[in-house]
């Protein structure tokens, strides 16, 4: 009966796709592609703006884009020609500020957290707004106030994946502080800085009858499946304040270029070395932290945790991630990976950095071949961003839709829409 | 003997309430490049170049009201972190503040006569001496 139903939701669903493209196929590109840079061939169009705080998005298989800030907000074409109009809202529960971040769609349903709480609504073909309560999958998840967020992702057997993130920059007395001394993580790790596998379909889980998946990570929501290798991937927020911790040791330039953001392979078992290590992407190295003894020399004992396999420069903050499986972007986007860059604060006195879409190819095998580059750029608006306060859009949340184009939203609720001609 | 500590208690706390009275009454051009050099180091990494903090992360210093009110108050949130300072119900924000207690009497009173310049429309000076103070009350 429950795969009857999913087959005719996908069914309706992929002739409203069909029938919607039929309609629109692309929509006419803004002269200025609503102020990105974008490699040549591409375009963009804002669909949406003045959303206000928005976080995640997430695209329904017809083209309606779901997105979150406070509550759940369903944005639809309402006149087939690429804008998308606000119509409607919904939700309960939905967490304020970095707590109202994840939304993905799974199955026929839509699942959405809070800072605590993993929920999902029952869809119905047809009603973009669902009815009746939503069901709680997972409660009472740690949260400490700080990198709160939490996102959800499944793997290809339907298991549900939450990082519980960590509030500290580090485990250490007086965190962020000069000469901060780290401390022993042990007991903090068994609740958080890790990602639990839950099941996606049992209701009323804790953390307690989740599966600890991952440890020793400070927070990663920018987490996808690769098609290919149905491998997941997660990119780390690291650590901050590596000079102000120890200026002795460290510069300001050490601190702004040598502690990446980190994409690791998601594998049962991994500890990725927070908070006792870092990975400094110039030595290529994993070094041990400060505040554990360590002097900008000294790496971290071989063996105990892994390398990413991707090294992003420090502090861009990277939160929402998608896989491409769209055949509208040339082949070389096909099964890589995008990843939304809110922007750093911590690379001052030096220009800031991220601020964009950054694309990370992956190989045959789906395992990315180790580089990146940035995809669409120009969100702050300025060419060089030295306060945070400068920069005019910081993204904050990727996602392709049915048709391949891929949607992009900012923090302020704007929503750009970027597509591929060739022109 | 227990009058005069009791009066000597008053006076402490009268003076942790009040702008004590050797607040120099103009910054000087030295100071508030001691003071800049103090924001550039200690500062501006959380609180931005420009002062204006990152949303939801730390907040701004611009047109702040605890930046141009009370020394007192300002020079302990320095010392000895917010968290510990103001008030439960405020603001707060997702990363917390330490401590800046390793900056020395005049760097203190530097940098904050140098923020409430720049970013507190011209709030009093602090001068070197109300911070040793304020530290020898809130060690």
């Amino acid at each position: 009966m429950q795969e009857n139903r999913f087959r005719i939701w996908v069914l309706t669903l992929a002739v409203c796709a069909c029938s919607l493209l039929a309609k629109a196929d692309l929509p006419v590109p803004a002269p200025d592609n609503g102020g990105l840079t974008l490699p040549p061939g591409f375009h963009a169009l804002v669909v949406a703006d003045k959303l206000g705080p928005t976080r995640f998005l997430a695209v329904a298989p017809n083209g309606d884009v779901y997105i979150r800030n406070t509550n759940i907000l369903v944005l639809h074409d309402t006149k087939g020609d690429g804008h998308l109009d606000r119509v409607g809202s919904f939700g309960v529960d939905c967490g304020k500020g970095q707590g109202s971040t994840g939304i993905t769609f799974h199955g026929d349903y839509l699942y959405y957290t809070n800072q605590n709480t993993v929920y999902r609504y029952k869809m119905t073909p047809g009603q973009a707004i669902p009815t009746g309560d939503p069901e709680k999958i997972v409660q009472d998840l740690p949260n400490s106030g700080g990198h709160e967020a939490k996102s959800i992702t499944f793997d290809a057997d339907g298991n549900m994946y939450i990082d519980v993130g960590s509030p500290f920059n580090v485990y250490s007395d007086h965190d962020r502080a000069f000469g901060a001394k780290g401390k022993d993580a042990t007991e903090f790790l068994k609740t958080y800085g890790g990602i639990w596998r839950f099941s996606g379909d049992k209701p009323n889980q804790t953390q307690a009858d989740g599966y600890r998946f991952v440890t020793g990570e400070r927070h990663t929501i920018a987490i996808a499946m690769s098609p290919v290798s149905k491998q997941l991937f997660g990119v780390m927020m690291g650590r901050d304040q590596l000079n102000t911790v120890d200026p002795a040791d460290y510069t300001a330039e050490d601190n702004a270029e040598d502690d990446a953001e980190e994409m690791h392979l998601i594998k049962d078992g991994s500890n990725w070395g927070w908070p006792y290590s870092y990975y400094d992407p110039t030595k290529k190295a994993r070094m041990l932290a400060p505040e554990f003894g360590g002097d900008n020399k000294k790496q971290a004992d071989p063996g105990l945790y892994d390398d990413p396999v991707v090294a992003f420069p420090g502090h861009w903050a990277p939160l929402q991630m998608t896989f491409y499986t769209g055949t509208q972007f040339p082949a070389k986007y096909l099964n890589g990976a995008f990843v939304a860059f809110h922007g750093s604060w911590n690379r001052a006195p030096l220009p800031q950095g991220g601020y964009n879409i950054a694309f990370v190819p992956f190989d045959s095998k789906g395992m990315p071949v180790g580089t990146y580059e940035v995809f669409a750029d120009n969100f702050a608006g300025v060419p060089v961003i030295k306060s945070v306060h400068q920069a005019k859009y910081r993204p904050s949340g990727v996602a392709m839709g049915p048709d391949g184009s891929l949607y992009v939203c900012s923090d302020s609720g704007r929503v750009w829409r970027i597509f591929y001609t060739g022109k | 003997m227990k009058r005069s500590i009791s009066l000597l208690s008053f006076a402490v706390l009268i003076s942790g309430c009040t702008q004590t009275p050797d607040a120099p009454a103009v910054a000087s051009p030295q100071v508030l490049a001691a003071g800049q050099q103090v924001y550039h180091t200690n500062c501006e990494t959380c609180h931005q170049p420009d002062g204006y903090g990152v949303p939801d992360m730390q907040p701004a210093l611009v047109d702040d009201d605890i930046v141009a009110g009370d020394p007192t108050q300002i020079i302990r949130v320095v010392l000895q972190g917010p968290a510990n300072v103001l008030p439960a119900g405020r603001p707060t924000y997702s990363n917390v503040m330490p401590r800046f207690n390793q900056l020395t009497d005049e760097q203190v009173a530097d940098v904050l006569t140098y923020i409430r310049h720049e970013y507190g429309h011209d709030a009093s000076p602090i001068g070197v001496d109300q911070v040793k103070t304020v530290r020898s009350q809130f060690p």
